[in-house]
């Protein structure tokens, strides 16, 4: 480390610049500000924001969103900066292990919304930690149900932390109040719905209270690096070199709880409550919606499973005919062997004839053009004698060739099979 | 000697530095527009309901391997990451080492689709394209390349169809689904998938992204934007980082009844390892895949755990199995510069030697 009057004067000089860069990025935020708009009270991280609302209007939305996370994020970097510059200088290792603990601590816990991500979806959600996806079906299905159950959809909000818990018992005693009367049926399903919302509010509560301890696993897990960094001799020059380790902390806790049988076991009742919640809330729906003859959601889904059993068995007589058009094309192949077949025996006959022919009216002259036109034919009636069978040899060939023709393609599509 | 040595001038650098970056870069922000993904020429062969079969326009240069390379992805997430852009895209490097690629894009179901079973998805959708580019190219046989949950099918298709793949590559492909470091499966232990599927039909793509990013929350949902005010001032990985944004939350519903299967089968009861495991009409076993596998993984994969992927060694029928390790996550063996020079030409020449 420097000398204690070089730090001095370091520290005085970057405080100095410190306080005018935040003056300027004020500034830039409030030109764009509503006018009468004060400037924030925590520097860095409120002058972010200011900065992000006056350039918000004029960036498009995909880039809103992500300019929204880099400033959430950049707003707990910056309080990390602000929590070194508030604690001055140190050199003593466990002072500056407590110090930077403190610091993390205080920027997780207070600007932590933006360090850490739990947090941050809360803030998002505007409800619990950590859940805002679980939530956001709930609270869509609160809003439909609102308009059709005797409970307002935001009545549980009465259970959230820190509201008291008489309440739940008195619903619950409600709640098992037997049904009467004409509309007993739609009472119960009334009933069974708040009681799985208490269901599902309690195994939220346990799913959140898991989380109760993250924080302080993230801190030891944050010494621990801290501690070995030391003792390996590594420095770390940067605040954001210590965010990077405070992140890799925050991991290895968090890791190894979502890996336990505990989580699992939590996360699951919390899941199954919820998933048992909206069922029940489309069965509600579906009541009513059937009372004003519109189709429901069961009666759809029946819709849906038909089509897909229906498109199903057409996919299989598709692909049954698909073979049975390649068998055909087989089939119609070996009918051209076959009119080959045909072909030939009719050339076979011609030829046969025409010796006949010729050997009739050749016979008493002998002329050399005869016998070079018989001795032609006979050599195809030679090749060919076992497929024509008896035919060439036969006076009525033709009644003969006729039956030996079935034969003949009978054996062709025997052999193509 | 601490090990935290900042000086104050230095940490106020650092934020001033934080700070310009930030407002400077909100113009590149801005100048992006639209973000595209998508970067070879395809041209689709085949459709089917939402299910697009796509073939790649390959480099005239290349001398092509004969038989056709059919790319099977997760119903989780859209295809185009193995295409994203130009210089990141496994598609372009099979190209150049030589392979005829074929995509299956599985499409986005709707809820007229929440019955699709893994059969449906299998022996239906696929095994179609299969014989549509076995038919185009006169082949007995094609090489599948499957890709996460794409692979697991890839496996499935190859144990009831082994006849019709002539190579099988499977890539981070989850095979082991309940070894010790798996976070979803630790997670799925105790949720009752008949509950949720009769409840919500399709699975909301938007669950299983919470359910992504939740493996690593503080990376994935606040870290990663404190370091991409770093590069907010080049504009060309502005865009970059803007189109894997886009792709990590472009999340296609999940079938329902796919759905149900999925998570009872695989995660809950991990079939495909203990056996059991019938789609259709067909038992499942990997003793069935015997042409020759390659096994590609990655390292530091937090979806798919390492130990996940390589129980395929033991289980598979192949006497050719071969294991590639790629020193990387489960994003970056599509898309990092090193993951562009090896993977692909390794897949390439592996295939050539086998064709």
């Amino acid at each position: 480390m420097a000398d204690s009057v070089s730090t001095a004067d370091q520290w005085l000089e970057a405080q100095r610049r410190y306080w005018d860069a935040w003056m300027d990025m004020t500034r830039r935020g409030l030109e764009g500000a509503a006018p009468g708009q004060s400037a924030p009270q925590n520097p860095w991280a409120g002058a972010m924001e200011q900065w992000l609302k006056a350039v918000a209007p004029a960036t498009p939305k995909p880039a809103t969103d992500l300019l929204e996370q880099m400033v959430n994020v950049g707003k707990g970097y910056f309080s990390m900066v602000e929590g070194f510059y508030k604690e001055g200088p140190v050199s003593d290792m466990p002072e500056m292990i407590e110090k930077w603990t403190r610091m993390m601590t205080e920027a997780f816990q207070e600007g932590g919304a933006n360090l850490n991500p739990f947090a941050q979806l809360a803030a998002r959600a505007g409800g619990r930690q950590g859940t805002a996806f679980w939530d956001l079906p709930f609270d869509t299905l609160s809003r439909t149900l609102s308009g059709s159950m005797p409970l307002p959809g935001d009545f549980m909000k009465a259970f959230e932390s820190g509201k008291p818990t008489d309440l739940r018992e008195q619903l619950e005693g409600i709640l098992s109040a037997p049904a009467i009367g004409y509309g007993r049926e739609s009472q119960e399903q009334y009933q069974q719905f708040a009681r799985l919302m208490l269901d599902y509010e309690k195994a939220m509560n346990e799913y959140q209270a898991g989380f109760a301890n993250l924080g302080t696993r993230s801190v030891d897990a944050f010494q621990k690096r801290i501690q070995a960094a030391a003792e390996e001799g590594k420095t770390i020059n940067s605040v954001r070199g210590v965010f990077n380790i405070w992140v890799d902390a925050c991991e290895e806790a968090y890791a190894e709880y979502a890996m336990s049988d505990d989580y699992a076991r939590r996360y699951g009742r919390m899941v199954n409550s919820l998933m048992a919640v909206k069922k029940q809330g489309v069965r509600l729906v579906d009541e009513w919606l059937e009372a004003m003859n519109i189709p429901t959601a069961s009666e759809i889904s029946t819709l849906q499973r038909r089509l897909h059993d229906t498109r199903s068995a057409y996919q299989a007589v598709r692909s049954q005919m698909e073979r049975m058009q390649g068998e055909l094309d087989e089939h119609k192949g070996a009918n051209g062997e076959v009119q080959r077949l045909r072909d030939e025996v009719a050339e076979l006959r011609a030829a046969l004839e025409k010796l006949q022919a010729g050997t009739a009216s050749a016979a008493p002259a002998g002329g050399s053009g005869a016998t070079t036109d018989a001795a032609a034919a006979t050599e195809k009636p030679k090749r060919s004698t076992r497929r024509t069978g008896s035919a060439a040899s036969s006076a009525s060939g033709e009644k003969k060739t006729t039956t030996a023709r079935p034969r003949k393609t009978g054996t062709t599509r025997r052999k193509t099979q | 000697m601490t090990p935290i040595q900042i000086r104050p001038d230095e940490a106020l650098d650092e934020l001033t530095g934080f700070q310009h970056k930030l407002t400077q870069g909100v113009q590149n922000l801005m100048d992006v527009g639209e973000v595209s993904t998508g970067a070879t020429p395809r041209e689709a062969i085949y459709e089917e309901d939402k299910m697009v079969l796509y073939r790649f326009q390959a480099p005239a240069s290349v001398v092509q391997n004969p038989v056709p390379l059919v790319i099977v992805y997760a119903l989780v997430n859209r295809p185009y990451m193995a295409d994203l852009q130009e210089d990141r895209s496994m598609v372009r490097g099979l190209l150049e080492a030589g392979m005829d690629v074929y995509l299956v894009d599985w499409g986005y179901p709707g809820r007229a689709d929440r019955y699709l079973t893994i059969d449906d998805y299998l022996n239906g959708y696929l095994d179609r394209c299969v014989d549509v580019i076995r038919k185009r190219h006169r082949v007995d046989a094609v090489n599948v390349l499957g890709i996460c949950q794409g692979g697991t099918f890839s496996l499935c298709y190859a144990s009831m169809h082994p006849d019709k793949i002539a190579n099988l590559v499977t890539m981070v492909t989850p095979v082991d689904f309940q070894t010790p470091d798996n976070m979803l499966s630790n997670w799925v232990r105790h949720v009752d998938a008949d509950l949720i599927v009769d409840t919500l039909g399709n699975i909301p793509g938007e669950m299983l992204n919470w359910t992504f990013l939740n493996l690593k929350p503080y990376r994935l949902m606040g870290q990663k934007y404190l370091d991409m005010v770093d590069i907010l001032d080049k504009p060309e990985q502005v865009a970059n980082f803007l189109r894997m944004e886009k792709w990590i939350f472009d999340s296609p519903d999940q079938a329902g009844e796919t759905y149900r299967q999925f998570l009872k089968d695989f995660y809950q009861q991990n079939k495909l390892v203990e056996g059991g495991l019938r789609i259709g009409k067909h038992e499942i076993s990997l003793k069935n895949v015997k042409m020759p596998v390659l096994n590609v993984f990655a390292t530091e994969d937090h979806l798919v755990p390492p130990d996940s992927a390589r129980a395929l060694k033991k289980l598979v029928g192949s006497k050719d199995y071969t294991e590639q390790s790629f020193k990387g996550g489960h994003i970056g063996i599509y898309v990092s510069g090193r993951a562009q020079k090896e993977v692909p030409p390794s897949i390439g020449k592996w295939i050539d030697a086998r064709t």
